[in-house]
């Protein structure tokens, strides 16, 4: 078994590579997988799964709603963990996993505000409330936003990809106080009166948790296919660069 | 760790500082300002003034907080200065707890002017908790001053630094701005010990988390 | 109705938009490449023995 690593050292300093290979190898299947699944949900929350009975149709927005709420903690894990693992290795594949994970992260927290919108308007009568949760998703999307913003303006002289890697990792850091002192800040007041109910929870029939499951699995497919594609076009440009660098000295040293 | 070696940055910032006085003057009328351009955000009766005003204080802070750390990291870029600190035989760690010191004593004169000055425009009544306000005020300006020095330094290798600063800046110091308004809001109300105490509880365990943490980072921000 | 098919239509109009870009970053990425295999092919093998 010559792929197995001897070490706990060789282990590491090859995961960046051997991810990348597994990320590429299963980049198809994941590609057709979500869209399998994607079909299935279509199905499901347009004909088959029961309308709730005091939302009605606006509660379908769940559906894509919380599975994008979803996708953005877990891309910014990942955000974390590879800027820990390139500040610790110094490999660029990990800063290339960090940044488009960053990116397509950065998308679903988008969608979550907006379809969370979208959802409010009808239910709590306005498309935007203090509440909690959509308060920490807006801060989450700044922090984001800015980490995005840090890589995008860093210096031509600067070291970006260890300069973002310690944002990300700081950021992700703050996520869990910054939850906490929103709900504490909105629960230490009383609450005003639009919000008519609470997110369904742990009471959901059977139907709709499948959907949700569902549609969980079909999102973090597509989230998981436009992840490696990213990275496979980052690390393809590098290559591309590298090749060209070389092509321009060879030319210059021929004439 | 260097202690000695973070007294001496801490010595020679507020010697710089003290050489200028006016800047951290003119950032003391601005930090006012704000407080006043508040009042205008709309009609405030003397409640809305009283549920406005510890907010406000601290809204005031974050923006003179912004500009300060921004000035007092720069005036490190000039001259290569930041390059002379770096191939001196200090331990990062040591560099930001100056720094980051420095930036504290800084935030901490220039509330000493704007909490009397806003206390009274907001017609705040502390009953007395003075010693609790100090220590709040105190907790705070720590955990922000710990935020703001390492983003400086992030955003100091940018091409639009100051712009950015805030932006990396204020998102993160949520809880702290939280913690530092209720916290406030629940002494001025008076009565609501318990609610002041778990905010301050709040910016203690993020200051501590944010401290150790900074510090730790700092060396692979400013890592030539 | 009328919310839940626009929160629909907007979550599948902007992952459709960023899926275009990854598309013509892609075409991009092709061009590239191609005009590299170009070059290659010009500089012909008289210029190999130069690293």
């Amino acid at each position: 078994m010559s792929w197995w690593p001897r070490s706990w050292r060789q282990f590491w300093s090859t995961l960046d590579g051997r991810t990348y290979h597994m990320m590429l190898a299963a980049r198809p299947w994941i590609g057709w997988l979500a869209v399998g699944t994607m079909a299935v949900v279509f199905a499901l929350v347009f004909w088959w799964v029961p309308l709730e009975a005091i939302q009605g149709y606006p509660q379908k927005i769940f559906y894509i709603h919380v599975p994008s709420a979803w996708i953005m903690y877990a891309a910014f894990g990942v955000v974390f963990a590879s800027s820990i693992l390139y500040l610790w290795k110094r490999t660029p594949l990990w800063d290339i996993f960090a940044r488009c994970a960053a990116e397509v992260g950065f998308l679903f927290v988008t969608l979550a505000l907006v379809t969370g919108m979208l959802w409010g308007k009808p239910i709590w009568g306005t498309y935007w409330t203090w509440d909690a949760r959509l308060t920490s998703t807006l801060i989450l999307w700044f922090i984001y936003g800015g980490y995005l913003l840090v890589r995008a303006l860093a210096r031509p002289d600067a070291d970006v990809a260890r300069l973002a890697a310690v944002v990300g990792i700081v950021g992700f850091l703050d996520v869990p106080i910054i939850h906490l002192s929103v709900l504490w800040w909105r629960t230490l007041h009383p609450e005003p009166v639009v919000m008519i109910i609470d997110d369904p929870g742990g009471g959901l029939p059977a139907s709709m948790l499948i959907t949700l499951l569902t549609s969980l699995v079909a999102v973090s497919l597509i989230f998981t296919w436009l992840w490696i594609q990213r990275v496979w076009q980052e690390r393809t440009a590098e290559n591309l660069a590298l090749l060209e660098a070389l092509l321009d000295r060879r030319e210059r040293s021929a004439r | 760790m260097g202690w000695r070696a973070a007294g001496a940055i801490l010595a020679k910032d507020l010697r710089l500082e003290l050489r200028r006085v006016e800047t951290v003057g003119t950032m003391v009328v601005f930090a006012v300002l704000v407080a006043t351009m508040f009042v205008f955000a709309g009609d405030p009766t003397p409640q809305d003034l009283r549920r406005l005003g510890p907010g406000a204080l601290w809204v005031s802070l974050l923006f003179a907080g912004a500009i300060g750390f921004g000035r007092w990291f720069a005036q490190e870029e000039r001259n290569q200065a930041l390059q002379g600190l770096l191939v001196s035989p200090v331990d990062r760690a040591a560099l930001f707890a100056g720094k980051w010191a420095g930036a504290t004593v800084f935030l901490l004169g220039i509330e000493c002017a704007l909490v009397p000055v806003t206390l009274t425009m907001y017609q705040l009544d502390m009953r007395g908790a003075w010693g609790e306000l100090a220590l709040l005020l105190a907790t705070v300006t720590i955990g922000y001053s710990a935020l703001g020095t390492f983003f400086a330094a992030v955003a100091a290798r940018t091409t639009a630094g100051e712009l950015l600063l805030p932006i990396l800046l204020f998102p993160l110091s949520v809880p702290l701005i939280l913690a530092g308004a209720e916290g406030g809001q629940a002494l001025v109300e008076g009565g609501r010990m318990g609610d002041y105490w778990s905010w301050l509880s709040l910016a203690v365990a993020f200051d501590v988390i944010f401290g150790t943490v900074c510090t730790l980072a700092f060396e692979y921000v400013i890592e030539e | 109705m009328t919310w839940y098919l626009a929160a629909y239509a907007v979550f599948w109009a902007v992952l459709f938009g960023y899926l275009l870009g990854v598309a013509s970053r892609q075409q991009r990425l092709v061009e590239r490449a191609e005009a590299l295999t170009r070059r290659l092919a010009e500089g012909g093998p008289g210029s190999e023995s130069r690293p």
